[in-house]
């Protein structure tokens, strides 16, 4: 029988883990110029593997599966949850901008960016709950269909290419390949929650191949997207573009003539797997506020995302920071803390 | 703890009790005899009305008691009655007049004899019931259509007629203060959780109600989650899908007064499953069980959906479909949304005056609303021929699915989505979509969860999938579903 102790399984970390990251990935890698060309691609995958490396010494390695409370001293213990807090309520704002913005210019033409965000947040918020065993089964039962819809949408868009000119890429460089791997590390930031969590997890030493599936699936997806994006507009057409993929989805075809376009279809898989995204971000961050948060938690969590998300100061949001922060600070810390882990004494 | 008054061997003492007790009520005879060879021994017999069979016909076993009592010598009278001599099969013998009055209000007769420190409760033909009917609401075209009765007797013993086992269990709880109710847990002893058991009777015992008279009373003082849309007990009419229940390890709670068991655990799966699933091939039940789970999100979303293309993402749309719309909504005045309510309000109250109005009349409302309503509203175009499909397909839909108790969320929830799509689109319909889930995610019943076998699979290795979204071949489903003890998991073997 099932036991109500607040674990979750396995697989449900790489559930959560891949539709948490398959929908933003999809949205905005392919805008980065940094993933643009061979170099991106290649970057990607190098990346990948630096994430591979890392987790494997995490879980292996260290004491990152038994609880941080337990293992470290109070004081670091905070300081390494405000962080994370900081960290989880810039990416939620940044995601909120993201998807805000897309949702007014694609499909509510008539409301603001802000009130989209508003509603956006509130269903999140509701959907999300405070218990980690409910997430993990949205995670299970949500992301067959999420993934098998990106990934027959992506295969209806790879049909719309006439004919595949991979020598139009630039060519890869070093410094490319280099810079691309580490905006694909830093893209899986994530992670830097597992210290604090994977002792929720049943039998977290035997987590690793379901972390390497999870990670594996949304970069490939990634990379085949930042290939199709490529081949339809070319380097030059990615960085016109806001949001690529959408554009790259109403110009998608599937035999049968059912339906003109089919980028309304491809909403409904990226909107839930990003409400889903923001939900993981507003769901961390109460239990690092609280261990045991309550409604005004997560309210409190929605209201500060929103604000980062929203308020400018010289025409800039607290998001707008979080990219830069990710790669020249919080990405650092979090390697380095997790890696550290096993290393600290035990609390006497 | 109650004051339990004994019975005493005076019969007058009784006499004045009973009287006491069953002051003003017509219905409740008491009876004082005399009886014994020589017609000197007092005795009273007391039993509501039309429950006893008439005390002197000679085929009742209480007119053949009487009438043996006749014959018996004083002496040997209360002996006779103390040792049973009669051989009467279901006769008891109570200690105190509360436990008579039970036994009384149960249907039984209770006979007293002066001198006899006991009362005997014997049994007769008990209240007037309905007898096995025919399973109206889930009617299958292969399988038997038997269907429980009101009496929990006659129901336990339809269930025990197709599991003929001693390791079938029948555990008797009185609920209700004043009604006493007598409710069943019916279970196979060697396949159930007994951590499943003990939480069942701790929820029924966590109530004090005065009255317990349908199942879906205890269904809803049990739940774990008592404030959501979803039903989390199944209910059933027929005993061979409660008989496949407590074989698969789930439990069965009957009630007396009540035709409807229900089973539990139950998940969102269990729910879209009928009992003839087992008996067809498995083909042709995987193509009803995927239109059924079509049929779920049709009742929910394809009204809200229709509407959200229609306002705000028409560049989907082909242009010739498109243009047929805009034809079909020419001269309407109201908006989509407006229209499209109006339909699935008409579509509710026809509904509902169905399922009241009485017998024959009830079909004809069905031919009423649906074409004589529904056509005059398109001529007089108050509303579109396409809301009209829309709407109708979506209730089909909704009666598509087997559990009128599971499709009842979904028509209500319809509404919301309707008003999202109508006036958010795509992003509305994906908003409440989220939600939805969620809250499903976070739906247990008995601590099973509601979206087993898509969650938590991995605990009966994924066999329970074989019985999901399709069906696998008959051979295939090797293993009982997670419901059952582990170490009894295995329901079918290949032949030596």
């Amino acid at each position: 029988m099932f036991a109500d102790n607040e674990r979750i399984s396995r697989r449900q970390l790489g559930a959560q883990i891949l539709l948490g990251l398959s929908g933003i990935f999809l949205l905005t890698l392919p805008s980065l110029p940094q993933m643009s060309g061979w170099s991106g691609m290649l970057g990607c995958l190098l990346g990948l593997l630096l994430l591979w490396l890392y987790l494997f010494f995490l879980l292996r390695k260290t004491a990152v599966t038994r609880d941080i409370r337990e293992r470290i001293s109070g004081p670091v213990c905070r300081v390494m949850a405000a962080a994370l807090i900081v960290y989880l309520i810039l990416g939620g704002g940044f995601m909120l901008r993201q998807v805000s913005s897309m949702v007014s210019f694609r499909l509510l033409t008539f409301g603001r960016p802000w009130q989209a965000g508003i509603l956006f947040l509130a269903a999140a918020l509701l959907g999300t709950g405070r218990k980690i065993q409910r997430r993990a089964r949205l995670a299970e039962a949500a992301f067959p269909p999420v993934i098998i819809g990106f990934t027959v949408l992506l295969a209806a868009c790879v049909f719309q290419v006439e004919t595949f000119d991979w020598s139009a890429f630039a060519a890869p460089t070093w410094r490319g390949v280099l810079k691309g791997a580490y905006y694909m590390f830093c893209a899986f930031s994530i992670v830097g929650v597992l210290p604090f969590f994977m002792h929720r997890v049943q039998r977290p030493q035997g987590s690793l191949p379901y972390l390497y599936g999870a990670t594996g699936t949304a970069t490939l997806l990634a990379v085949t997207c930042l290939g199709v994006v490529q081949q339809l507009y070319g380097a030059g057409g990615i960085g016109n573009k806001p949001f690529p993929l959408t554009s790259l989805m109403a110009s998608a075809n599937i035999p049968g003539d059912f339906l003109d376009r089919f980028d309304a279809l491809w909403m409904v898989f990226l909107l839930f797997a990003l409400l889903y995204s923001v939900g993981t971000v507003l769901f961390y961050s109460q239990h690092l506020i609280s261990k045991n948060p309550g409604v005004w938690h997560g309210i409190l969590a929605a209201a500060v995302m929103f604000l980062a998300a929203f308020v400018q100061w010289q025409g800039k949001t607290a998001a707008d920071f979080y990219p830069w922060c990710v790669r020249a600070f919080f990405m650092p810390l979090f390697v380095l803390f997790g890696l550290c882990f096993g290393k600290i004494r035990r609390k006497t | 703890m109650e004051k339990e008054t004994p019975v005493s061997v005076h019969i007058q003492e009784n006499y004045r009790y009973l009287q006491r007790e069953c002051e003003n009520c017509a219905d409740i005879l008491i009876r004082p005899m005399k009886l014994g060879e020589e017609k000197k021994t007092d005795c009273l017999v007391v039993y509501i009305e039309v429950a006893v069979s008439n005390m002197t016909l000679q085929d009742s076993v209480i007119g053949k008691l009487i009438n043996k009592l006749w014959t018996v010598p004083e002496e040997e009278l209360r002996d006779f009655l103390r040792d049973n001599s009669l051989g009467i099969s279901d006769v008891k013998q109570l200690d105190t007049m509360e436990e008579a009055m039970k036994a009384m209000l149960a249907g039984n007769a209770v006979l007293f004899a002066d001198g006899f420190e006991k009362g005997v409760k014997i049994a007769s033909k008990g209240y007037p019931g309905m007898g096995v009917m025919k399973a109206e609401s889930e009617k299958v075209l292969r399988g038997s259509n038997e269907g429980f009765s009101d009496s929990v007797k006659i129901n336990t013993a339809l269930i025990r007629k197709r599991v003929r086992s001693t390791g079938m269990k029948v555990k008797e709880i009185p609920l209700g203060l004043r009604t006493d109710t007598m409710t069943a847990l019916v279970y196979m002893e060697d396949l159930v959780y007994p951590d499943l058991l003990k939480e069942i009777e701790d929820r029924l015992s966590r109530f004090e109600i005065d009255g317990i008279l349908e199942s879906g009373m205890l269904e809803q003082l049990a739940e774990d989650n008592w404030m959501s849309l979803f039903p989390q007990f199944q209910t059933t009419e027929r005993p061979d899908r409660a008989a496949m229940e407590i074989l698969d390890g789930r439990v069965i709670l009957i009630c007396d007064n009540s035709p409807v068991a229900l089973i539990l655990p139950a998940t969102f799966n269990s729910f879209l499953k009928v009992s003839e699933d087992r008996y067809n091939r498995f083909g042709i039940v995987s193509f009803q069980r995927i239109l059924r789970y079509l049929a779920v999100y049709l009742a929910l979303l394809l009204s809200g959906a229709y509407l959200a293309v229609i306002r705000f993402h028409t560049q989907i749309l082909p242009t010739n479909l498109l243009l047929s719309f805009a034809e079909a909504r020419r001269g309407v005045p109201f908006s989509s949304l407006i229209e499209v309510l109006f339909m699935e309000f008409s579509f509710e109250l026809i509904r509902e005056a169905g399922v009241r109005m009485p017998g024959p009349l009830g079909g004809t409302i069905g031919i009423v609303g649906g074409l004589i309503i529904g056509d005059a509203a398109v001529s007089a175009n108050l509303v579109s021929p396409m809301s009209v499909v829309v709407v109708a397909m979506s209730a089909l839909s909704s009666f598509a699915v087997p559990n009128e108790e599971f499709s009842a969320p979904f028509r209500l929830l319809k509404f919301g989505f309707i008003l999202l799509g109508g006036n958010l689109g795509i992003f509305g319909i994906v908003l409440g979509l989220y939600w939805l889930s969620g809250h499903l995610a976070g739906l247990s019943s008995f601590r099973i969860p509601y979206l087993m076998p898509f969650v938590g699979a991995e605990m009966n290795d994924y066999h329970d999938r074989r019985d999901s979204f399709v069906r696998a071949p008959f051979r295939r489903l090797m293993r009982r579903p997670v419901f059952a003890r582990r170490e009894q998991r295995i329901r079918l073997k290949e032949g030596k």
